[in-house]
C-alpha cells in the first residue's frame, strides 16, 4: 500500500510539468522545490540539533552569488558551478559552525543574524566583485552540450533532482549515528556527552551539512532566474524557511517539504486576493498561531501510528556485559583522586579530596547535603575543571579532559535528576548510549556504504538486548518521558550501560524509587559489579549503600573523614556526628 | 580634528537613544528570558505614533512624544498579558518564535496602514544648528540627546529607588525566593515588558523625527538594541547605556572614517566579536542590575 | 495553628509527599527530621505556596491555605526562610530586609522593623549599603533570618538553617532561632543536624521517602535508635 502510494507520488512528481501548461504555475512549482531544498536544509540545525539559524539567507546568498560569479567571469558550466555554491557556503558554514557553536540558542541565533547581515552590506559595497546593489544580471542557464536546460520544463527536472538528493542526504544522515547525536544534543546535552558524543564535532557537521544545502538552492535560483543582486540576502526569505520548517514540523523529514509546498503554493494561489503585505502580516499571526495551537507542526499533527513488527527475542542483557568485561580482565585499572580542590566563588566545594576507587568494587560516596559528592563526580567526568588536584585511570590523567573524551576512556556516569532523551524513544536512547560503539562517518553515511549498514544492524541488535536486560523491551517505541519515573531511572541506566563503561558513575539512582524498584536496582548494580564493572555511588538512602557497598567513602565540607566498609561507617563517630550533629550524646 | 569632535556629538545623539533601546531590551532579556524579535516594532510604533500625534491629529509636538512613550507602554503589557503570559514555562525558542510572528505581523500591519512612503515628522525645532565653536548641533538634536540621558536617569530611579525597581531585580536574581518574599512574578513580568516597551517607543519617537518614519525602521533598531545588550552584558543597566553611547560613537566614527556603507555592519561585528571572545559582555564586572 | 492532612505533592512523575499528616501548635518549635531526599524541604515549600499539593488540606489557623499563591499564604502570617539562605546577592542588605517587608503597606511600622532588626543583628545594621553577597554565610544567614522576620509572621519556616555553616556559627543561629521563638513566635523548622535540633525542639516528626515514620516528643526522639537508622540506615 505504502509502495503504491510511494510510486503514484514519483510518477506525478516526474510528469507534474506536462500537467501544468502554464508558465506561471511552472515558475511556482520551480519555486518550491527550491524552497523545498531551503527548509530541509534550516530544518537540518533548527529541528534535529535544535539550533535556530536565522543567517540561512545568507548561506543560499553566498551559494547565488557563488554560482553567478563562477558562471559569468570564468564561464563554468552549471554542472561545476552547482556543486561550488554548496561548496563555498558549506566552507562557510564550517567557518560560523565553528565560531558560532561556542555559544547556543538565542546567543547562536544572534550570531547567525549578524553573519548574514554582514554579507549582505559586502555583497551591497564590495562593487568590484558584485556589483553593488545593482547585482550581477545575464546569469547563463543552464546547458549541457546535448541538452538545454533553458526552459522552466526543464529545469524543474534539475530542481527536482536537486530537492530529491538533498531530501536524501537529509534522511540518510538523521536515520544515522550522526542524526541520533543530533538529536542527543538537542534533547540534553550533558548526558549526550557522558557517552561521548563531541558536541563541537557534531554541531560543526550539521552547520556544514546544512549550509551547503541552502548553497546548493542558491546556486540553483541564480541560474533560474539568471540575475542575482543583495536581494537574495533578505530576511524574508529566512523567515520564510523558519515558517516552512515550523508549520510543517520541524524535526520531521516530510514536514519542511510539506511546508515548503504549502508556503509556496499558498500565497501564489492568494496573489489575486492579497497584496502581499497582507501575505506577510498573515504569516506573522499565522507563526503565533502556530505556536499557540499546533507547537509541533502539522506532518507530526497529521501522523498515524503504525504497526510495528514485533521485536525478536534477545539474549540476557546481563550475561552481555559480563562477557564484555570478563574478556579484558587486564584493563581492570583503578581511578585514583589525589588532591582535588574545586571553589565555587571562594566557597570551597571540595578542599583536597584523595581516595581510590579499586577496580571490580562497588564504592559509594555519602556525605551530609552540600559535602561536595556530586561536584566530585563532575570533577571527575569532566564537566568541571578543577582548581587543583589530580583524577588519574590507571596511569592516564583525565583531568582537563572534556566529558567526551572521558567516555571514550570507559568512565560514564548518570546524573542526579533524572537524566534522558526525553522526546526519543527508548530505543533511540539506547542507541545514542552505543554512540561510541559505531565509528560511522559523515561520508560513508552519506554513500549508505555496506559498512555503515551493517554496523547500523549490530547496533540495533545490541540495543535490542540491552533493553530486553533492563526489562525495557515492551518500551522500545514509546518517548521517554511518557514513562513512569521508575522506568526513566531505568532507561537512564540503559543508556550509561549501552556505552560498555569500565567504570560507572550512578548519581543517586535509588532517588524516588519505590521498594521493589530499589531491590531491582541493588540486584542489577551487583550482578555489574560481578560481571568485572567498577560501580562509584553517590546515594542517599543508606539501607542501599551499606547494603551493597564494598567500600563507604564520607565527605563532609568538601573533606573526606572516613574511609572504610559499611559496618565500620555506620559506628565511626565522625560519621554519626556528620549526620545526626555534633550534640550527639546518645 | 573637528570632524572627528563633530562626529562625536552626533555619535552622542545616535548613542543616547540606542541606550535607550538597549536599556529596555536588557531588562526584558534579563528578566524574562526572552529574546525580544519585536522590540524593534515598538521603537517603529513609537515614531508613527508621534507622527500621527502632530501630523494628523495636530497635536503638541511634545505632548505627541510624551503621548507616544505611553501608546509604548499600553501596547507592551497587552502583548505580554495575551502572547506571553500563556508561555511563560515554555522553552525560550517557543517564546522567540512568537515574537518573531508578532515582529513580522506589527512590520506588514504598519506598512499596509502607512504605506511604505517613509513619513518625515514635523516638530518645532528651527533647523539651524547651534554652533559651539568647531562643532554644529541642530537643536532638534539637543532636545533628543537631553529627553534621552532624562529617561535613562529616570529609568535608573525606577530600578533603584522604587519598590516596583528592587521587586524587577530581587525577581531577576532569584524568581523563586522573590515569590516566597510576596511577589506577584507575573505583573512583574507585564511591567518589565510594559516599560521596555516604552523606552523603545521612545527612542523611536526621538529618533523619527530626525531621521523618518517608516515600516521596516525598526529591524536595524533591534539589532543594534541587541548588540548594545550584548555590549554591556544581560541584564546590566550600566552597562546598556555605556554600550549604547559606545556604538553610537563607533557607527558615526566608522561612517566618517571607513566607509558609510558599513555604518550599520558595526552593530553586526560587535555581536560576533563579543559574543565570540567575551559572552559575559565588555563591563561584565561592573554592577548589574540584578 | 498549622495543620496538614494527607499532604500529597509530585514534581512530574515523582511523588515526593506520599500523604502528611502533622500539626503545629501556637507557640511551638516543631522539627522536621529526615534524610536528605525524605520529603522535609517540599512539605516546606507545599506550606508556603511554592508546590501546589496535589492532595490533601493545609489549614492554618482555621483557614484553609492548600495551593494557595506564595504572597497570599506569607500575607496570612506564614513567612519561609529557604534552604541555602538565597539572600539577593546583588540587591544591598537593606533592600533584602525590604523586600521581606514587600506585601505589607505599613510604612512606619516596616522602618521601625528595620531598624529593629538591624539592632537585633548589628552586623547587618553595619553593612546596610553592602550587596548582599558580599556578607559570609554565616552573616547571610542573618539577613536571611532577619528578612523573614520582616513580614512579621506568626509562624516561620526553617529550611536547614544550620546547612554549610561552620560549628559556632550554627550555635549562634540556632540560639537566634530559640530567641524567636521565645518572643512567641511559631517555628517550624527543617534540620539535618538532628541531635542540635532535638536539644531545642519541643516535639519532632521523622520524614522517609515522603511519608512521616517517627513523632513525639523531642526529649524522647533523642534516644531513639530509630532517628538514628532513618539517618544512617542499618
Amino acid at each position: 500500500m505504502r509502495a503504491l502510494a510511494a510510486s503514484l507520488g514519483a510518477l506525478a512528481l516526474l510528469t507534474l510539468p506536462f500537467w501544468l501548461a502554464n508558465p506561471y504555475h511552472q515558475h511556482v512549482v520551480i519555486m518550491a522545490g527550491i524552497f523545498t531544498i531551503l527548509a530541509l536544509s534550516l530544518n537540518l540545525l533548527l529541528g534535529y540539533t535544535g539550533q535556530l539559524s536565522l543567517g540561512h539567507a545568507g548561506f543560499f546568498g553566498i551559494g547565488a552569488y557563488t554560482a553567478a560569479l563562477l558562471a559569468l567571469s570564468w564561464e563554468w558550466p552549471f554542472w561545476l558551478t552547482l556543486p561550488s555554491a554548496a561548496l563555498t557556503a558549506g566552507l562557510a558554514g564550517l567557518g560560523i559552525g565553528r565560531l558560532a557553536l561556542k555559544v547556543r540558542g538565542a546567543y547562536f541565533v544572534l550570531v547567525t543574524i549578524s553573519f548574514a547581515g554582514v554579507i549582505s552590506l559586502v555583497s551591497i559595497n564590495w562593487m568590484e566583485l558584485t556589483n553593488g546593489p545593482l547585482g550581477l544580471p545575464g546569469v547563463p542557464p543552464a546547458e549541457l552540450p546535448w541538452l538545454s536546460l533553458r526552459t522552466k520544463r526543464a529545469y524543474y527536472y534539475l530542481v527536482l533532482l536537486g530537492a530529491a538528493l538533498t531530501y536524501l542526504v537529509c534522511q540518510r544522515v538523521v536515520r544515522s549515528r550522526l542524526g541520533r547525536a543530533f538529536l542527543a544534543l538537542r534533547e540534553n546535552e550533558a548526558l549526550a556527552e557522558s557517552v561521548g558524543v563531541d558536541p563541537t564535532r557534531t554541531l560543526v557537521a550539521a552547520a556544514v551539512l546544512s549550509a551547503a544545502m541552502a548553497g546548493l538552492a542558491g546556486g540553483l535560483y541564480a541560474h533560474y532566474t539568471r540575475f542575482v543582486s543583495p536581494e537574495v540576502f533578505l530576511f524574508s526569505y529566512t523567515v520564510t524557511m523558519v515558517i516552512m520548517v515550523v508549520a510543517g514540523g520541524k524535526g520531521t523529514l516530510a514536514g519542511p517539504v510539506v511546508g515548503a509546498v504549502l508556503f509556496t503554493a499558498l500565497p501564489e494561489a492568494l496573489r489575486e486576493a492579497m497584496a502581499w503585505q497582507w501575505q506577510m502580516l498573515a504569516y506573522g499571526v499565522l507563526l503565533v498561531l502556530l505556536v499557540f495551537f499546533l507547537p509541533r507542526g502539522i506532518v507530526p499533527a497529521l501522523r498515524i501510528h503504525r504497526v510495528r513488527a514485533p521485536a525478536l527475542p534477545a539474549p540476557s542483557f546481563l550475561g552481555e556485559v559480563s562477557e564484555g568485561a570478563s574478556t579484558a580482565p587486564s584493563e581492570r585499572k583503578m581511578l585514583t583522586i589525589t588532591d582535588l580542590s574545586v571553589a565555587f566563588g571562594g566557597v570551597a566545594a571540595l578542599a583536597g579530596v584523595s581516595f581510590a576507587v579499586r577496580p571490580g568494587t562497588i564504592t559509594s560516596l555519602i556525605g551530609p547535603n552540600g559535602a561536595g559528592k556530586t561536584t566530585a563526580f563532575n570533577a571527575i567526568t569532566g564537566y568541571l575543571r578543577p582548581r587543583r588536584g589530580r583524577v588519574s585511570w590507571g596511569d592516564v590523567a583525565l583531568t582537563g579532559r572534556r566529558p567526551c573524551e572521558v567516555a571514550r576512556r570507559g568512565i560514564v556516569r548518570t546524573f542526579q535528576k533524572t537524566s534522558v532523551f526525553p522526546a526519543l524513544t527508548v530505543r533511540d536512547n539506547v542507541l545514542v548510549g552505543l554512540h561510541l560503539r559505531g565509528r560511522a562517518g559523515v561520508l560513508p553515511i552519506l554513500l549508505a556504504r555496506r559498512a555503515v549498514r551493517e554496523e547500523e544492524a549490530r547496533l540495533a541488535a545490541e540495543a535490542e538486548s540491552i533493553m530486553a536486560g533492563v526489562g525495557l523491551g515492551h518500551r522500545r517505541h514509546e518517548t521517554a518521558s511518557a514513562l513512569p519515573y521508575g522506568e526513566q531511572r531505568l532507561v537512564e541506566l540503559a543508556v550509561a550501560l549501552a556505552a560498555q563503561p569500565r567504570l560507572l558513575l550512578l548519581d543517586e539512582p535509588g532517588a524516588g524509587m519505590t521498594g521493589g524498584e530499589k531491590e531491582r536496582l541493588i540486584e542489577l548494580i551487583r550482578r555489574l559489579r560481578d560481571g568485572g564493572m567498577t560501580v562509584l555511588l553517590v546515594e542517599h538512602d543508606m539501607r542501599l549503600v551499606m547494603g551493597i557497598s564494598d567500600t563507604v567513602i564520607v565527605l563532609n565540607h568538601g573533606r573526606v573523614i572516613a574511609e572504610g566498609p559499611p559496618a565500620a561507617i555506620q559506628a565511626h563517630p565522625d560519621v554519626i556526628r556528620a549526620y545526626l550533629g555534633a550534640a550527639a550524646r546518645a | 580634528m573637528d570632524a572627528f569632535l563633530q562626529h562625536l556629538v552626533n555619535g552622542l545623539v545616535l548613542g543616547g537613544t540606542y541606550a535607550l533601546l538597549g536599556i529596555g531590551l536588557t531588562l526584558i532579556f534579563g528578566l524574562m528570558n526572552l529574546v525580544n524579535f519585536a522590540h524593534g516594532e515598538l521603537y517603529t510604533l513609537g515614531a508613527y505614533a508621534t507622527f500621527a500625534a502632530v501630523a494628523l491629529g495636530g497635536w503638541n509636538f511634545f505632548v505627541a512624544v510624551a503621548a507616544a512613550i505611553v501608546v509604548g507602554a499600553v501596547a507592551g503589557a497587552l502583548c505580554e498579558r495575551v502572547l506571553l503570559a500563556p508561555l511563560r514555562d515554555e522553552s525560550i525558542d517557543t517564546t522567540m518564535l512568537v515574537m518573531i510572528g508578532l515582529w513580522i505581523a506589527l512590520q506588514n500591519a504598519e506598512l499596509l496602514g502607512w504605506g511604505g512612503v517613509a513619513k518625515s515628522i514635523p516638530h518645532p525645532f528651527p533647523t539651524a544648528p547651534l554652533t559651539l565653536g568647531p562643532v554644529g548641533i541642530a537643536p532638534l538634536r539637543v532636545f533628543v540627546v537631553l529627553t534621552a540621558l532624562a529617561l535613562i536617569g529616570l529609568s535608573w530611579l525606577l530600578i533603584q529607588k522604587t519598590r516596583l525597581g528592587t521587586a524587577m531585580r530581587a525577581t531577576f536574581q532569584d524568581r523563586e525566593t522573590a515569590a516566597l518574599m510576596g511577589v506577584k512574578i507575573g505583573r512583574i513580568h507585564t511591567a518589565t515588558f510594559a516599560f521596555g516597551s516604552a523606552l523603545a517607543a521612545a527612542a523611536g519617537a526621538l529618533l523619527g523625527p530626525i531621521f523618518l518614519a517608516y515600516p521596516s525602521m525598526g529591524d536595524l533598531a533591534s539589532l543594534k538594541a541587541f548588540s548594545v545588550v550584548i555590549l554591556g552584558g544581560l541584564g546590566n543597566l550600566a552597562g546598556a547605556t555605556l554600550g549604547g553611547v559606545l556604538l553610537g560613537i563607533a557607527e558615526e566614527l566608522g561612517a566618517g572614517y571607513v566607509s558609510s556603507g558599513y555604518r550599520d555592519a558595526v552593530g553586526f561585528v560587535i555581536i560576533i566579536l563579543v559574543l565570540l571572545f567575551r559572552p559575559s559582555g565588555l563591563f561584565a564586572r561592573s554592577q548589574r542590575i540584578g | 495553628m498549622l495543620r496538614l492532612e494527607a499532604v500529597r505533592a509530585a514534581y512530574g512523575p515523582v511523588e515526593a509527599l506520599r500523604g502528611i499528616d502533622l500539626e503545629v501548635g501556637a507557640g511551638e518549635l516543631v522539627c522536621l527530621l529526615g534524610a536528605n531526599g525524605a520529603g522535609k524541604s517540599t512539605t516546606l515549600r507545599a506550606i508556603s505556596g511554592l508546590v501546589r499539593p496535589t492532595a490533601g488540606r493545609i489549614v492554618f489557623d482555621d483557614r484553609a491555605i492548600t495551593g494557595a499563591e506564595p504572597s497570599a499564604v506569607l500575607a496570612s502570617g506564614i513567612a519561609h526562610c529557604p534552604e541555602g539562605r538565597r539572600v539577593f546577592p546583588h540587591l544591598t542588605v537593606e533592600e533584602n530586609l525590604a523586600m521581606g517587608a514587600y506585601v505589607r503597606r505599613d510604612r512606619e511600622g516596616i522602618a521601625q522593623d528595620l531598624e529593629r532588626v538591624c539592632t537585633h543583628f548589628p552586623i547587618l545594621g553595619e553593612r546596610r549599603r553592602q550587596a548582599a553577597g558580599t556578607l559570609s554565610g554565616g552573616e547571610q544567614q542573618m539577613l536571611a533570618i532577619g528578612r523573614a522576620l520582616m513580614a512579621r509572621p506568626r509562624l516561620i519556616l526553617f529550611d536547614e538553617p544550620s546547612l554549610g555553616l561552620a560549628p559556632t556559627v550554627v550555635e549562634t543561629t540556632f540560639a537566634i532561632i530559640a530567641d524567636i521563638r521565645r518572643q512567641g513566635t511559631t517555628v517550624l523548622m527543617v534540620e539535618q543536624n538532628a541531635y542540635l535540633a532535638l536539644q531545642m525542639a519541643d516535639r519532632a516528626y521523622v520524614m522517609e521517602t515522603g511519608r512521616i515514620v517517627l513523632s513525639g516528643r523531642a526529649r524522647d526522639l533523642m534516644n531513639d535508635e530509630k532517628v538514628r537508622r532513618a539517618y544512617l540506615g542499618g
